[in-house]
Protein backbone atom coordinates (compact mmCIF):
# COMPACT_ATOMS: atom_id res chain seq x y z
CA UNK A 1 0.00 0.00 0.00
CA UNK A 2 1.44 3.43 -1.35
CA UNK A 3 0.86 6.65 0.29
CA UNK A 4 0.02 9.21 -2.08
CA UNK A 5 3.01 11.32 -2.91
CA UNK A 6 3.43 14.79 -0.78
CA UNK A 7 2.24 17.68 -2.95
CA UNK A 8 4.57 19.95 -4.51
CA UNK A 9 5.82 21.92 -2.05
CA UNK A 10 6.41 24.80 -4.90
CA UNK A 11 4.01 27.31 -5.98
CA UNK A 12 2.61 27.84 -9.28
CA UNK A 13 4.91 30.68 -10.33
CA UNK A 14 7.90 28.79 -9.24
CA UNK A 15 6.83 26.12 -11.41
CA UNK A 16 6.02 28.53 -14.29
CA UNK A 17 9.12 30.03 -13.59
CA UNK A 18 11.10 27.30 -13.93
CA UNK A 19 10.00 26.11 -16.82
CA UNK A 20 10.93 29.55 -18.36
CA UNK A 21 14.29 29.37 -17.02
CA UNK A 22 15.01 25.69 -17.77
CA UNK A 23 14.66 27.29 -21.58
CA UNK A 24 16.83 30.19 -21.19
CA UNK A 25 19.32 27.78 -19.24
CA UNK A 26 19.45 25.39 -21.87
CA UNK A 27 19.90 27.90 -25.08
CA UNK A 28 21.19 30.89 -24.83
CA UNK A 29 22.65 30.71 -21.52
CA UNK A 30 24.44 26.74 -22.09
CA UNK A 31 25.81 28.05 -25.42
CA UNK A 32 26.77 31.17 -24.60
CA UNK A 33 30.59 31.62 -25.51
CA UNK A 34 32.97 31.34 -22.17
CA UNK A 35 33.88 34.68 -22.00
CA UNK A 36 30.55 36.15 -21.89
CA UNK A 37 30.19 35.93 -17.90
CA UNK A 38 28.18 39.71 -18.51
CA UNK A 39 25.45 38.06 -20.58
CA UNK A 40 25.04 35.23 -18.18
CA UNK A 41 25.28 37.57 -15.36
CA UNK A 42 22.88 39.65 -16.93
CA UNK A 43 20.71 36.62 -17.66
CA UNK A 44 20.46 35.34 -13.98
CA UNK A 45 19.95 38.86 -12.48
CA UNK A 46 16.62 38.59 -15.16
CA UNK A 47 15.38 36.08 -13.15
CA UNK A 48 15.59 37.69 -9.96
CA UNK A 49 19.68 36.01 -9.15
CA UNK A 50 21.60 39.16 -6.45
CA UNK A 51 24.53 38.81 -8.37
CA UNK A 52 27.02 41.50 -8.11
CA UNK A 53 27.95 42.35 -11.75
CA UNK A 54 31.58 40.61 -11.08
CA UNK A 55 29.88 37.06 -10.27
CA UNK A 56 31.15 34.51 -12.76
CA UNK A 57 29.07 31.81 -13.91
CA UNK A 58 30.72 29.58 -16.40
CA UNK A 59 28.08 28.32 -19.14
CA UNK A 60 27.48 24.26 -18.44
CA UNK A 61 26.48 24.99 -14.62
CA UNK A 62 23.23 24.38 -13.38
CA UNK A 63 21.28 26.84 -11.41
CA UNK A 64 18.07 25.45 -10.19
CA UNK A 65 16.63 28.79 -9.38
CA UNK A 66 18.52 31.66 -10.22
CA UNK A 67 15.71 33.69 -7.54
CA UNK A 68 17.53 31.90 -4.71
CA UNK A 69 21.22 32.56 -5.95
CA UNK A 70 23.42 34.78 -4.42
CA UNK A 71 26.49 36.00 -5.04
CA UNK A 72 29.58 38.60 -3.87
CA UNK A 73 32.58 40.12 -5.95
CA UNK A 74 34.35 37.96 -8.59
CA UNK A 75 32.35 34.55 -6.91
CA UNK A 76 32.89 32.21 -9.75
CA UNK A 77 30.69 28.98 -10.36
CA UNK A 78 32.35 26.49 -12.61
CA UNK A 79 31.30 24.01 -15.33
CA UNK A 80 29.42 21.12 -14.37
CA UNK A 81 28.73 22.69 -10.82
CA UNK A 82 24.93 21.59 -10.05
CA UNK A 83 23.80 24.47 -7.73
CA UNK A 84 19.79 23.16 -6.40
CA UNK A 85 19.08 26.17 -4.72
CA UNK A 86 15.33 25.16 -3.70
CA UNK A 87 16.77 27.51 -0.24
CA UNK A 88 19.01 30.30 -0.73
CA UNK A 89 22.48 29.71 -1.47
CA UNK A 90 25.06 32.38 -0.62
CA UNK A 91 28.36 32.49 -2.16
CA UNK A 92 30.11 35.03 -0.22
CA UNK A 93 33.13 37.57 -2.45
CA UNK A 94 35.97 35.34 -4.27
CA UNK A 95 34.29 32.03 -3.78
CA UNK A 96 34.99 29.52 -6.07
CA UNK A 97 33.22 26.73 -6.42
CA UNK A 98 35.11 24.40 -8.49
CA UNK A 99 33.88 21.30 -11.67
CA UNK A 100 31.54 18.94 -10.77
CA UNK A 101 30.08 20.07 -7.41
CA UNK A 102 26.88 19.77 -6.28
CA UNK A 103 25.64 22.17 -4.13
CA UNK A 104 22.41 19.95 -2.91
CA UNK A 105 20.19 22.51 -1.19
CA UNK A 106 17.07 20.23 -0.08
CA UNK A 107 16.62 16.92 1.50
CA UNK A 108 13.46 14.81 2.46
CA UNK A 109 12.12 13.89 5.77
CA UNK A 110 12.44 10.25 5.39
CA UNK A 111 10.50 9.69 9.06
CA UNK A 112 7.36 10.32 7.39
CA UNK A 113 6.01 7.96 4.60
CA UNK A 114 5.28 10.75 1.63
CA UNK A 115 8.94 12.08 2.34
CA UNK A 116 8.10 15.77 1.97
CA UNK A 117 11.06 17.72 0.50
CA UNK A 118 12.95 20.12 3.17
CA UNK A 119 14.26 22.98 1.72
CA UNK A 120 17.43 24.05 3.64
CA UNK A 121 20.05 27.27 2.81
CA UNK A 122 23.59 27.26 1.80
CA UNK A 123 26.26 29.73 2.78
CA UNK A 124 30.00 29.99 2.00
CA UNK A 125 32.05 31.97 3.59
CA UNK A 126 33.90 34.84 1.50
CA UNK A 127 37.37 33.88 -0.31
CA UNK A 128 36.30 29.86 0.35
CA UNK A 129 37.17 27.74 -2.54
CA UNK A 130 35.05 24.32 -2.88
CA UNK A 131 37.78 22.30 -5.26
CA UNK A 132 36.28 20.23 -7.81
CA UNK A 133 33.73 17.57 -7.54
CA UNK A 134 32.80 18.71 -3.91
CA UNK A 135 28.90 17.45 -2.35
CA UNK A 136 27.48 20.32 -0.04
CA UNK A 137 24.86 18.90 2.02
CA UNK A 138 21.06 21.16 2.24
CA UNK A 139 21.75 23.26 5.38
CA UNK A 140 24.97 23.52 5.93
CA UNK A 141 27.63 26.61 6.47
CA UNK A 142 31.28 26.92 5.71
CA UNK A 143 33.24 29.71 7.05
CA UNK A 144 35.45 32.44 5.03
CA UNK A 145 38.99 31.88 3.36
CA UNK A 146 38.86 27.98 3.74
CA UNK A 147 39.47 25.72 1.18
CA UNK A 148 37.49 21.86 0.57
CA UNK A 149 39.54 19.54 -0.84
CA UNK A 150 38.38 18.05 -4.27
CA UNK A 151 36.09 15.19 -3.76
CA UNK A 152 35.11 15.73 -0.65
CA UNK A 153 31.42 15.55 1.11
CA UNK A 154 30.64 18.49 3.59
CA UNK A 155 28.26 16.86 6.22
CA UNK A 156 28.39 19.69 8.68
CA UNK A 157 29.38 23.54 9.09
CA UNK A 158 33.40 24.48 8.41
CA UNK A 159 35.08 26.91 10.29
CA UNK A 160 37.14 29.99 8.66
CA UNK A 161 40.81 29.67 7.48
CA UNK A 162 40.94 25.76 7.36
CA UNK A 163 41.69 23.29 4.87
CA UNK A 164 39.49 20.55 4.90
CA UNK A 165 39.43 17.34 2.78
CA UNK A 166 37.65 14.34 3.33
CA UNK A 167 34.31 12.13 3.71
CA UNK A 168 32.69 13.56 5.93
CA UNK A 169 35.03 16.71 5.73
CA UNK A 170 37.01 17.77 8.26
CA UNK A 171 39.76 20.51 9.00
CA UNK A 172 42.89 19.05 8.71
CA UNK A 173 45.40 22.41 8.98
CA UNK A 174 45.28 26.10 9.06
CA UNK A 175 45.20 27.93 5.48
CA UNK A 176 48.12 29.97 5.55
CA UNK A 177 48.91 32.50 2.85
CA UNK A 178 52.38 32.71 1.95
CA UNK A 179 51.98 36.40 0.54
CA UNK A 180 50.35 37.82 3.09
CA UNK A 181 50.31 38.47 7.35
CA UNK A 182 47.99 35.71 9.40
CA UNK A 183 44.10 36.19 10.45
CA UNK A 184 45.89 37.13 14.33
CA UNK A 185 48.81 39.13 13.04
CA UNK A 186 45.87 41.31 10.71
CA UNK A 187 43.67 42.35 14.26
CA UNK B 1 23.60 15.85 -15.99
CA UNK B 2 26.52 16.96 -18.12
CA UNK B 3 29.19 14.79 -16.44
CA UNK B 4 31.24 13.01 -18.43
CA UNK B 5 30.80 9.24 -19.65
CA UNK B 6 33.09 6.49 -17.90
CA UNK B 7 36.49 6.48 -19.99
CA UNK B 8 35.69 2.89 -21.68
CA UNK B 9 33.62 1.17 -22.98
CA UNK B 10 31.56 -1.31 -21.91
CA UNK B 11 32.52 -5.15 -22.90
CA UNK B 12 29.15 -6.11 -24.48
CA UNK B 13 28.78 -7.18 -27.36
CA UNK B 14 26.08 -8.13 -30.27
CA UNK B 15 23.34 -6.11 -32.19
CA UNK B 16 21.08 -5.39 -29.90
CA UNK B 17 24.09 -4.01 -27.31
CA UNK B 18 24.92 -1.78 -30.96
CA UNK B 19 22.06 -0.85 -31.60
CA UNK B 20 21.19 0.42 -27.91
CA UNK B 21 24.25 2.45 -28.18
CA UNK B 22 23.13 4.40 -31.06
CA UNK B 23 19.38 4.62 -29.31
CA UNK B 24 20.93 6.20 -26.25
CA UNK B 25 23.32 8.29 -27.43
CA UNK B 26 20.67 10.10 -29.76
CA UNK B 27 16.77 9.47 -29.91
CA UNK B 28 16.97 8.51 -25.40
CA UNK B 29 19.10 11.18 -24.78
CA UNK B 30 17.20 13.49 -26.12
CA UNK B 31 13.90 13.15 -24.59
CA UNK B 32 12.71 15.74 -22.47
CA UNK B 33 12.98 14.80 -18.72
CA UNK B 34 9.37 15.24 -18.11
CA UNK B 35 8.67 12.52 -20.80
CA UNK B 36 8.74 9.29 -18.43
CA UNK B 37 6.74 7.89 -20.27
CA UNK B 38 8.47 8.05 -23.54
CA UNK B 39 11.57 7.11 -21.76
CA UNK B 40 9.87 4.09 -20.59
CA UNK B 41 8.48 2.72 -23.82
CA UNK B 42 12.47 3.34 -25.36
CA UNK B 43 13.78 1.47 -22.30
CA UNK B 44 10.92 -1.73 -22.43
CA UNK B 45 11.71 -1.97 -26.04
CA UNK B 46 15.28 -2.87 -25.38
CA UNK B 47 13.81 -5.62 -22.74
CA UNK B 48 13.67 -3.64 -19.29
CA UNK B 49 11.35 -4.49 -17.27
CA UNK B 50 9.75 -1.65 -15.85
CA UNK B 51 6.49 -1.51 -14.21
CA UNK B 52 4.27 1.12 -15.48
CA UNK B 53 4.51 3.52 -12.03
CA UNK B 54 8.35 3.92 -11.88
CA UNK B 55 9.97 6.91 -13.44
CA UNK B 56 13.31 7.05 -14.94
CA UNK B 57 14.89 10.73 -15.05
CA UNK B 58 16.48 12.55 -17.96
CA UNK B 59 20.06 12.53 -18.01
CA UNK B 60 20.22 8.75 -16.67
CA UNK B 61 22.83 6.81 -18.73
CA UNK B 62 22.08 2.75 -18.46
CA UNK B 63 24.56 0.63 -20.12
CA UNK B 64 22.15 -2.57 -20.79
CA UNK B 65 18.26 -1.92 -20.43
CA UNK B 66 17.40 -5.33 -20.61
CA UNK B 67 19.67 -6.03 -17.15
CA UNK B 68 17.17 -3.54 -15.64
CA UNK B 69 14.04 -4.41 -13.62
CA UNK B 70 12.29 -1.96 -11.74
CA UNK B 71 8.61 -1.90 -9.50
CA UNK B 72 5.95 -0.35 -8.21
CA UNK B 73 6.39 3.49 -7.92
CA UNK B 74 10.77 3.48 -7.90
CA UNK B 75 12.43 6.05 -9.76
CA UNK B 76 16.02 6.85 -10.69
CA UNK B 77 17.22 10.54 -10.30
CA UNK B 78 18.49 12.62 -13.03
CA UNK B 79 22.44 11.95 -14.08
CA UNK B 80 22.53 9.18 -12.28
CA UNK B 81 24.84 6.52 -14.08
CA UNK B 82 23.34 2.48 -14.49
CA UNK B 83 25.79 -0.02 -15.42
CA UNK B 84 24.07 -2.95 -15.50
CA UNK B 85 26.13 -5.62 -17.91
CA UNK B 86 24.48 -8.01 -15.15
CA UNK B 87 21.08 -7.85 -13.72
CA UNK B 88 19.94 -5.00 -11.49
CA UNK B 89 16.36 -5.44 -9.52
CA UNK B 90 14.68 -2.29 -7.58
CA UNK B 91 11.62 -2.75 -5.53
CA UNK B 92 8.66 -1.20 -5.48
CA UNK B 93 8.95 2.65 -4.15
CA UNK B 94 12.84 2.69 -3.77
CA UNK B 95 14.73 5.69 -5.13
CA UNK B 96 17.53 6.10 -6.58
CA UNK B 97 18.89 9.51 -6.39
CA UNK B 98 20.93 12.03 -8.34
CA UNK B 99 24.61 11.34 -10.13
CA UNK B 100 24.21 8.11 -8.26
CA UNK B 101 26.76 5.58 -9.65
CA UNK B 102 25.40 1.83 -9.68
CA UNK B 103 27.99 -0.23 -11.58
CA UNK B 104 27.76 -4.29 -11.94
CA UNK B 105 31.55 -4.81 -12.72
CA UNK B 106 33.14 -2.34 -10.89
CA UNK B 107 34.40 -4.64 -7.58
CA UNK B 108 37.78 -5.79 -8.87
CA UNK B 109 38.07 -2.94 -10.89
CA UNK B 110 37.78 -4.87 -14.30
CA UNK B 111 34.77 -5.51 -16.31
CA UNK B 112 34.93 -9.59 -16.00
CA UNK B 113 32.78 -10.41 -13.27
CA UNK B 114 30.23 -8.26 -13.50
CA UNK B 115 27.50 -9.07 -10.05
CA UNK B 116 24.12 -8.37 -10.33
CA UNK B 117 22.63 -5.98 -7.46
CA UNK B 118 19.63 -6.22 -5.62
CA UNK B 119 17.93 -3.43 -4.12
CA UNK B 120 14.17 -3.86 -2.29
CA UNK B 121 11.51 -1.81 -1.19
CA UNK B 122 11.46 1.12 0.36
CA UNK B 123 14.63 1.96 0.19
CA UNK B 124 16.08 5.87 -0.37
CA UNK B 125 19.63 5.88 -1.83
CA UNK B 126 20.53 9.57 -1.42
CA UNK B 127 22.85 12.18 -4.09
CA UNK B 128 26.31 10.85 -5.64
CA UNK B 129 26.59 7.40 -3.95
CA UNK B 130 28.14 4.12 -5.60
CA UNK B 131 26.89 0.98 -5.57
CA UNK B 132 29.07 -1.81 -6.88
CA UNK B 133 28.34 -5.44 -7.91
CA UNK B 134 26.83 -8.07 -5.80
CA UNK B 135 25.67 -5.50 -3.36
CA UNK B 136 22.51 -6.31 -1.82
CA UNK B 137 20.48 -3.47 -0.13
CA UNK B 138 17.85 -5.24 2.00
CA UNK B 139 14.01 -3.44 2.41
CA UNK B 140 13.98 -0.24 4.47
CA UNK B 141 17.17 1.23 3.96
CA UNK B 142 18.08 4.93 3.64
CA UNK B 143 21.65 5.05 2.26
CA UNK B 144 23.21 8.55 3.22
CA UNK B 145 24.53 10.86 0.41
CA UNK B 146 27.90 10.13 -1.27
CA UNK B 147 28.20 6.60 0.55
CA UNK B 148 29.92 3.81 -0.87
CA UNK B 149 27.65 0.25 -0.81
CA UNK B 150 29.85 -2.92 -1.38
CA UNK B 151 28.68 -4.83 2.54
CA UNK B 152 26.28 -6.30 3.66
CA UNK B 153 23.28 -3.42 5.23
CA UNK B 154 21.12 -4.32 7.95
CA UNK B 155 16.88 -4.13 7.14
CA UNK B 156 15.13 -0.85 8.03
CA UNK B 157 18.59 1.19 8.75
CA UNK B 158 19.91 4.39 8.09
CA UNK B 159 23.20 3.41 6.35
CA UNK B 160 26.25 6.12 5.52
CA UNK B 161 29.87 6.60 4.63
CA UNK B 162 32.71 5.15 2.90
CA UNK B 163 31.96 1.82 2.52
CA UNK B 164 28.31 2.39 3.94
CA UNK B 165 27.66 0.95 7.43
CA UNK B 166 24.19 0.45 9.49
CA UNK B 167 24.53 3.58 11.29
CA UNK B 168 20.90 3.27 13.51
CA UNK B 169 17.51 2.08 13.15
CA UNK B 170 15.08 3.79 10.60
CA UNK B 171 12.06 4.96 11.63
CA UNK B 172 9.46 3.83 9.93
CA UNK B 173 4.99 4.48 10.23
CA UNK B 174 2.70 1.63 8.70
CA UNK B 175 3.95 -1.77 7.97
CA UNK B 176 6.94 -2.39 7.36
CA UNK B 177 7.44 -4.05 4.03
Amino acid sequence: MSPNPAPSPHSLKNRIMRVVWGIVQSTIFRFSPRPLHAWRNMLLRLFGADLHPSARVYPRATIWAPWNLTMGARATIADDVDCYCVERITLGERVVISQYTYLCGATHDFELRNRPLIPMPITIGAGTWIAADVFVAPGVTIGEESVVGARSSVFTDLPDWKVCVGSPAKPIRDRVMKDEPTPEEHA
Amino acid sequence: MTRLLAPYTPPMRGMRSLLWRMVSSTIYRLVPSPAYKVRRAILVAFGAELDATSRVRGGVRISAPWNLKMGRKSSIGEGATIWSHAPITIGSRSVISQYCFVHCAMRDGTQEHPEPIVIGDDVWIAAESVIVGGARVPNGVLVGARSFIREAIDTWTIATGHPAKSRRERPYQGTKS
